[in-house]
């Protein structure tokens, strides 16, 4: 039982990043009917970018010109982090996208993936090949309850991600932008034709994808503190699966399917040898695509691009 | 390679020290043994190297060596005899490091005495479910052959999964980077190695302070293990007396007396040659300090 | 001084022309009518006309100003709002949602607004709703309001797209066959709606319709297109009349 319950909250905080990262790749779906592969590149620069305004703050703060106490340093650095990687997915939007958004998806698809790669590469001439540890912002407490090993670093990351992502649902539901974005989900035509500018809905999801990517940088970089230029890469994939899994464009199926592959994830290493965790846990994904091929909330509707 | 050549049959050398990387030293080796040139490569720990060439031998030891090494390490000095393995399954050395280890660790303690063999791949971070097991398992040490930037995320999350026992680590761990991004959580940990600069007593230690007076700065293993090298040549060279100047003969000769060397006592350590060339020698404990050093702590025999 | 003029408009989809040398003036008020057969350029007008296509020449102007090249958005917020022949709602949208969206574009609540809901924000929202709730009201569907579009008959959905077109508050409305599909019932319905709209919010009017009779029955000017070239033009009277109309739809629904 002990057991359980231990995984179970390694499996909360492990499933906590896909749903972050799962969303970014959904919204962007659900609006321009493309799977934005820079995604896992923009959670690494992201997590970069949080390392970067992290290390500052410390120094500035051990400067003693701003004393602040490490929450405080968090806060500001996901604050911070979020603004300016939402630039970088609003400049990856207008570079790599809004140029093909009429040519083939194929097109656009490759055009993400060579953003990826040049987002690596350039981190690698920026910063070089060394690895950077991310600084430890809040000192870590393990609490045992019972047997099952709990850090006040897994119970923050688990409760800002979902307060992020509950911040997200309500956006899109109950706000102008979030109701228009789920217009153009569903058509992408009619939305400019009620006078609403789609470009600026468009710029407007990559920036909330990008900013909560970064979120999920820093939360990853508070959980394992240990960053490399690549880290994106098999991660953004596993999150595209969950995005997949969740339904394409749907909030709310990206976020359960995300939970559920950390969970998928975490319990079949627990029961088969760790070698094969991978091998069995997306054979089970593939099996339940099979028998939702549309993802838990996708429709089966193809969205209707011409008039 | 036509250096090697070169060297051999123009500059006719009686023997060879060196190359130092295994990407070198495998196809030198070819040349020195086709040419019967006796050569010794300070610092290749690649199998091939030496297999099959008799007139080639090596400075250090394989990587299979250092899993009856920490085996026997950790079983004398904690009395253990549960132990649980870690390793990334994607990658040959940490791959190969857990599987000696293992069969070393049984060997000693019996079927079964592994109690969690875990695995993960290249560029994963999340260690949770692996280390839940491990730590289930009743396992009384970890040994995980990793790189610097998994030992850190590694040893870390043990940590925070209530992990208090020793976390053991292999040559791999000894770069500056494993303390820089490990931090505290790494200190008191053990991991075997070629030799430590800190900690070091009697030769090695004089080494070190002649060589640290002429450069300036501390002698990392290749310098140890080059030194180590040149000396076991010249221990041959004067076995075998004079040099009769048929270069043949007096090759085949400082060959003959490289093999039979028995504990010559290097700055690394003991040595002596198998057939293969490769050295019998021991490995080093070294353990991070509480100031986030790697201490010598002491010298282990297979 | 016209609502909407167009001068000389000519389009091309690669080879195929489909529309030729088209020009147009309705007056504030106006209702204007547009028929033809199948495939004769109707809807391409109205694309043109809206910024989905850009026509390969011509000009028009909405309002004073030339439009062509604009983009849609920055159209349709000059006053023109558009239904679709083929009905394009969202379906896992309800009713109301639907005309609040469409009101969206009419108020000012910025992002810092929609993140940490301002009491502007709320102001804002309370009076789209009330808004909206009128002009389902007017479309006889505000009994509907709460439901998903899928839930509704088809004539209503109908009506839930004309709402949300005059949500936008447009000087002219674009309707694309209101009434196909439709039964009878419906069909009466609808008229009614065409009118009360007309009346009550004075707005201009321009209307593609393959039912004659209707047409007929609620345009001042109407206009006959053939393979992209309008063939008559006039009031009721003098198209029902024209031979060249009568044979474009010899046999059809002209006796309807
Ligand atoms: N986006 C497009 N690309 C290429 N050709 C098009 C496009 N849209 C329409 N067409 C062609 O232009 C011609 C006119 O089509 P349009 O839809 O305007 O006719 P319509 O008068 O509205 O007919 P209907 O009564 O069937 O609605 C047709 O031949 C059609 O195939
Ligand atoms: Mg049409």
């Amino acid at each position: 039982m002990v057991f359980f319950f231990q995984n179970l909250i390694n499996a909360l905080q492990w499933g906590s990043f896909y749903a972050m990262i799962a969303l970014g790749y959904s919204m962007v779906y659900s609006i321009l009917m493309l799977f934005n592969f820079a995604h896992g590149d923009i959670f690494m620069v992201g997590a970069y970018i949080g390392f970067g305004v992290a290390t500052g703050l410390v120094a500035l703060s051990a400067s003693g010109f701003l004393a602040l106490p490490g929450w405080m340093i968090l806060v500001l650095t996901i604050l911070l982090s979020m603004f300016l990687t939402s630039f970088v997915g609003m400049i990856v939007e207008r570079v790599g996208y809004r140029p093909l958004r009429d040519a083939p998806r194929a097109s656009a698809a490759i055009t993400g993936l060579m953003i990826g790669i040049m987002l690596e590469t350039g981190n690698l001439i920026l910063l070089g090949a060394r690895r950077v540890s991310f600084p430890p912002l809040i000192e870590s407490v393990t609490y045992n309850v019972g047997g099952v090993f709990v850090t006040n670093k897994k119970i923050m990351i688990v409760l800002v991600s979902l307060s992020f992502m509950l911040a997200l649902h309500l956006f899109v539901q109950k706000t102008r932008y979030g109701m228009a974005m789920r217009a153009m989900a569903f058509d992408y035509v009619v939305v400019p034709l009620l006078g609403i500018p789609i470009n600026t809905i468009a710029r407007l999801t990559f920036a909330i994808g990008s900013a909560l990517a970064a979120v999920a940088g820093i939360l990853f970089g508070v959980a394992y503190p240990v960053l490399d230029p690549y880290m994106g890469i098999v991660f953004g994939w596993k999150a595209f699966v969950a995005a997949i899994l969740g339904g394409r464009g749907s909030i709310m199926g990206a976020t359960l399917a995300g939970f559920l592959m950390g969970f998928i994830e975490i319990f079949v290493a627990m029961v088969f040898p760790s070698t094969l965790r991978d091998l069995i846990a997306y054979s089970i994904i593939l099996l339940i695509l099979v028998f939702r091929p549309h993802g838990f909330f996708g429709e089966p509707y193809s969205a209707r691009l011409r008039l | 390679m036509k250096v090697n050549t070169k060297m051999i049959t123009e500059d006719e050398v009686l023997v060879i020290v060196g190359p130092q990387s295994s990407k070198q030293a495998v196809p030198a080796g070819d040349v020195a043994d086709n040419y019967a040139t006796p050569m010794i490569s300070p610092w290749s720990t690649n199998p091939d190297t030496t297999k099959d060439r008799p007139y080639v031998f090596r400075g250090c030891f394989l990587d299979p060596f250092q899993g009856p090494v920490v085996a026997n390490f950790i079983t004398n000095e904690f009395g253990y005899t549960k132990a649980a393995v870690l390793y990334d399954v994607a990658s040959d050395y940490p791959k190969g490091l857990a599987e000696f280890f293992k069969e070393a660790w049984e060997k000693i303690h019996g079927e079964g005495s592994v109690v969690a063999y875990e695995s993960f791949t290249t560029k994963d971070a999340d260690f949770s479910s692996q280390l839940t097991k491990i730590n289930q398992s009743g396992a009384e040490v970890l040994f995980t052959p990793q790189y610097y930037n998994e030992v850190a995320l590694i040893v870390q999350q043990a940590k925070e999964l209530g992990w208090t026992k020793p976390i053991v680590g292999s040559d791999s761990w000894g770069s500056a980077e494993t303390v820089a991004l490990c931090g505290e959580a790494c200190y008191g940990l053990f991991f075997s190695t070629h030799y430590a600069a800190a900690g070091a007593t009697g030769k090695t230690k004089a080494f070190i302070d002649r060589y640290k007076e002429k450069y300036d700065y501390t002698p990392d293993d290749v310098a140890a293990l080059t030194w180590d090298s040149l000396g076991i040549v010249e221990t041959a060279v004067k076995k075998c007396g004079k040099i009769t100047g048929k270069i043949e003969k007096d090759r085949k000769c400082v060959r003959d007396a490289m093999a039979k060397i028995e504990k010559y006592a290097g700055i690394t350590g003991q040595m002596t040659f198998t057939e293969e060339g490769d050295p019998i020698k021991c490995a080093v404990i070294v353990k991070i300090s509480d100031k986030g050093e790697y201490e010598f702590y002491k010298s282990v025999c297979p | 001084m016209a609502l909407l003029e167009i001068r000389h408009m000519t389009h091309y989809f690669g080879g195929l022309r489909a529309v030729h040398d088209y020009n147009l003036d309705v007056a504030p008020g106006q209702v204007r009518g547009l028929i033809g057969p199948n495939g004769a350029g109707k809807t391409t007008i109205f694309n043109l006309i809206t910024g989905i296509h850009r026509p390969s020449e011509g000009r028009i102007e909405l309002d004073g100003e030339e439009i062509v090249g604009r983009q849609p958005h920055e159209i349709a917020a000059r006053g023109l709002g558009r239904t679709f022949q083929d009905l394009r709602l969202w379906r896992h949208m309800s009713v109301l949602d639907h005309v609040k969206m469409a009101r969206y574009s009419k108020i000012g609540y910025g992002l810092v607004g929609a993140f940490f809901g301002t009491p502007r924000r709320n102001r804002e929202e309370a009076q789209i709703e009330e808004k909206a709730r009128e002009l389902l009201e007017m479309m006889n569907v505000s009994h509907l309001a709460d439901q998903p579009v899928p839930n509704l008959p088809y004539g209503a959905q109908r009506r839930v797209e004309m709402a949300r077109a005059l949500a936008t508050e447009p000087k002219i409305l674009f309707l694309d066959e209101p009434t196909a599909g439709m039964n009878p019932e419906e069909l009466i319905q609808m008229m009614g709606i065409i009118r009360t709209v007309r009346e009550k919010l004075g707005l201009a009017i321009f209307l593609i319709e393959h039912r004659l009779k209707m047409v007929m029955e609620l345009c001042e000017i109407i206009q006959t297109l053939v393979f992209g070239e309008v063939i008559a033009e006039g009031p009721p009277d003098e198209i029902k009349n024209n031979p060249a109309v009568i044979e474009a739809y010899l046999g059809k629904e002209i006796v309807e």
